[in-house]
């Protein structure tokens, strides 16, 4: 898929991240070549709904490495871990992004905590196509950058 | 027999048997060695075979003609019931339109046949970008004579749309050297038989590559120069390792919600600072890494970025090669201030990646770190399974206040000639345990006693995963709950090397040597690994990428499954993995550096 997506390129690709740099729900590449420029892949791919979460560890550790989060969206469970370094000397960005597709909503979500706790929260106090910030401690709330909405880019997919 | 009797017989025994066996085999060797320059000789002209196809692919496309291409094949050429190859109907998956081609009839093929068929597939292109044609697998090989082995053919090229397509063709050739003996080399096809071909069409809108100066980004990633293998060094063994460098983190490292890069080289390392997006999707970065306190940082493979002492702010940890680590505490403001020694991490050790767990759960966050070997002590000793790098090392967090190095006791330190290092909870009891990839040989999975030990169990859950191991991540691409492993792997058309034929000459050189002494401990480790299955190992390093799919082996129980037919094997020379779901369509897809597998909804990858 590399060709017609565009992410071909033919430098000596060492570490690659992952990260929405732009902010319009849409996950990028970022990839450290030995002995040259980086490279950058912006994704403008026609893509779906999403959800990023943010989780902030209280009795763990404060970054939440090692989180379960479990979303259910469309009849589907999908599971992610909160993960720091893999790959190859790589680090992705912590929050948790989850493609959502054409739903509208998110059924529910479980997080599980590296201490072992598991909160649930309901997809309606959610809401999609944000980053929401999930604390151990109680707290929630929707990330305070600005989070552009992909609504005219999801159009078609 | 006591234990101790057992142990004596058991190195005792092999012993005797090499002071009976070296004589005979040394009255071997002269004839092997003829035997083996006939095979290097039929190894290095096929390549050339096929460099020259490559070529006449090229010409051909340009100029339309098919003679170009069926000058390769012999006049005796022919495959009975072979059936026409074409393409079958687009499908569109990810955005991308994919097309197979198929067999259709079984027609014998003759050169004619062929000719009409190269220029159909010929007038599919308007264009060629780039081409590369490579041995995917040696099936057979008569010395000198004939051999028959898969060949992948891929071509990068614009279809008669002005769409930008790659096809990957991958056809099994039986060839015959047509020279008289004696003579240089005369390689034809004489039967083919095509085996899967596909072509992905897009626009490349997708994912558009962006100048990185255009988003403030000047780093250029420059390698170590004590490892500079172009200025002759006596004591440099393993200089190869300068090419190894290049870590990355994306995470947000000052927490504003946007996520920041740093780049890591040989040189000086960098950070940049993500300042500012715009709703029309621009991002532009600004260049912190003076005011951020890294000046002056080079020789460094990995960084990550972590609360670790939880007080709100990401620390950074660096794992350098052959330089001390080190550990850089965040100030709050962004500035950083190096506490390397107090926290007890500024070890000097051939670090090459890091991954971050809290393996003990008691809430901080430890440290565990790839180590290769030593660049100037030694070469990795045995080509598959090396056995003499430094162990890799855990670093248990103690509240925040230091770490201690606990790799003896944990039982991690890896003494392989690791590369990359990553954690996930692959059997679902909320402790974490941990994946090694070495280069040179093996996959390790460690897993979590949780009493501050782990068990090696990579044999029993299915994942030595034998080759140049060079990268690792873990997701759960089939949505089962399960956390599933993705490893990239060194992916060589140079399977000559690790042919029968090459183990037999790899062995003649052990006997020579008297390796078989000096590395007794490592055969017998690999003995006790794969058994009589050992001599294949040859024929599973170079295979590429491998995908394991946990289904989650109950209580007690790992088991990996490797799925042979996902389509993520051939990824070319792989480095770093990564899973994500890049349309947002609720799968994760795979991005391997050097290329692109996507997953698509109710198949597998």
């Amino acid at each position: 898929m590399a060709r017609p997506s565009g992410a071909d390129g033919i430098l000596d690709g060492r570490g690659v991240a992952t990260a929405d740099f732009d902010g319009d729900g849409r996950l990028d590449l970022a990839i450290n070549n030995n002995n040259s420029q980086p490279t950058f892949y912006m994704n403008r791919l026609t893509a779906g709904n999403w959800m990023r979460l943010e989780l902030v560890g209280d009795s763990g550790n404060r970054d939440a490495v090692g989180a379960k989060i479990r979303l259910t969206v469309a009849d589907k469970t999908l599971t992610r871990w909160v993960e720091a370094g893999s790959g190859y000397a790589a680090q992705s960005a912590f929050p948790v992004h989850f493609g959502l597709g054409s739903a509208e909503w998110i059924d529910n979500v479980e997080i599980t905590w590296p201490s072992g706790e598991s909160v649930q929260i309901t997809g309606a106090d959610l809401g999609i196509n944000r980053m929401v910030r999930i604390e151990e401690s109680g707290g929630m709330s929707v990330a305070a950058t600005e989070v552009v909405a992909t609504e005219s880019d999801s159009a078609g997919g | 027999m006591t234990t101790r009797q057992k142990v004596s017989w058991l190195i005792i025994c092999p012993i005797l048997l090499l002071i009976i066996l070296v004589p005979w085999a040394l009255h071997g060797l002269a004839e092997k060695d003829q035997e083996h320059a006939q095979f290097y000789n039929t190894g290095k002209t096929i390549n050339g075979f096929l460099s020259s196809y490559c070529k006449g692919f090229e010409a051909a496309v340009v100029d339309g003609d098919p003679t170009k291409l069926t000058a390769f094949y012999s006049d005796r050429y022919r495959t009975p019931d072979r059936g026409r190859w074409v393409w079958g109907p687009e499908t569109m998956e990810s955005g991308a339109a994919v097309s197979h081609r198929r067999l259709e009839g079984e027609q014998e093929y003759t050169v004619a046949e062929l000719s009409a068929e190269t220029q159909d597939y010929l007038d599919s292109f308007a264009g060629l970008d780039r081409n590369w044609c490579k041995i995917d697998l040696i099936e057979t090989i008569e010395l000198e004579q004939s051999a028959v082995l898969t060949v992948k053919l891929i071509a990068d090229g614009r279809d008669l749309a002005g769409r930008f397509f790659q096809d990957r063709n991958f056809v099994r050739w039986h060839l015959v050297n047509e020279a008289t003996p004696g003579e240089a080399y005369v390689w034809k096809i004489v039967r083919d038989e095509p085996v899967e071909g596909v072509r992905v069409a897009g626009e490349r809108t997708g994912l558009v590559e962006m100048n990185p100066t255009d988003l403030g980004i000047d780093f250029r990633h420059q390698r170590d120069a004590r490892l500079d293998m172009k200025q002759f060094r006596d004591d440099l063994k393993f200089g190869v390792i300068q090419h190894a460098s290049g870590g990355i983190s994306a995470a947000d490292y000052d927490q504003d919600g946007r996520p920041d890069l740093l780049f890591l080289d040989g040189q000086q390392i960098r950070l940049y600072r993500n300042v500012e997006t715009t709703v029309e999707g621009a991002v532009r970065f600004t260049d912190v890494t003076s005011e951020a306190g890294l000046n002056g940082i080079g020789q460094t493979h990995v960084g990550l970025f972590a609360d670790f002492d939880n007080d709100g702010d990401r620390d950074l940890f660096l794992g350098r090669y052959l330089a001390p680590n080190k550990l850089l505490e965040n100030d709050g403001r962004g500035v950083f201030a190096d506490v390397s020694a107090e926290m007890g991490v500024d070890v000097t050790v051939p670090s090459t990646s890091a991954t971050l767990l809290d393996f003990d759960r008691d809430g901080f966050l430890d440290i565990y770190l790839a180590v290769n070997g030593h660049a100037f002590e030694a070469l990795p000793r045995l080509p598959f399974f090396a056995q003499n790098g430094r162990p890799n090392r855990l670093f248990r967090n103690n509240s925040g206040e230091g770490f201690v190095d606990v790799t003896e006791a944990s039982g991690v330190g890896d003494v392989g000639w690791s590369l990359a290092v990553a954690s996930a909870d692959v059997d679902g009891d909320g402790w974490t345990d941990l994946a090694v990839a070495n280069d040179f040989g093996r996959k390790n999975l460690y897993r979590n006693n949780r009493d501050g030990s782990f068990s090696e169990i990579a044999k029993e859950a299915g994942v030595l995963d034998f080759s140049g191991g060079m990268g690792l991540t873990f997701g759960d691409f089939d949505d089962d709950g399960w956390v599933d492993m993705y490893t990239s792997n060194i992916n060589s058309n140079q399977r000559w090397f690790g042919e029968d034929m090459t183990v037999g000459q790899y062995i003649r050189n052990v006997v020579r040597t008297r390796w078989i002494f000096t590395d007794f401990l490592e055969y017998f480790q690999l003995y006790r690994l794969v058994g009589n299955d050992w001599v294949e190992l040859g024929q599973q390093i170079g295979e590429g990428n491998s995908l394991f799919k946990n289904s989650g082996g109950g209580e007690g129980q790992i088991a990996f499954e490797e799925l042979k037919d996902s389509h993520t094997g051939r990824a070319g020379w792989g480095w770093s993995v990564n899973f994500f779901d890049v349309d947002n369509d609720t799968d994760l897809d795979l991005y391997a550096a050097n290329g692109w597998i996507s997953n698509t909804p109710g198949t597998d990858l």
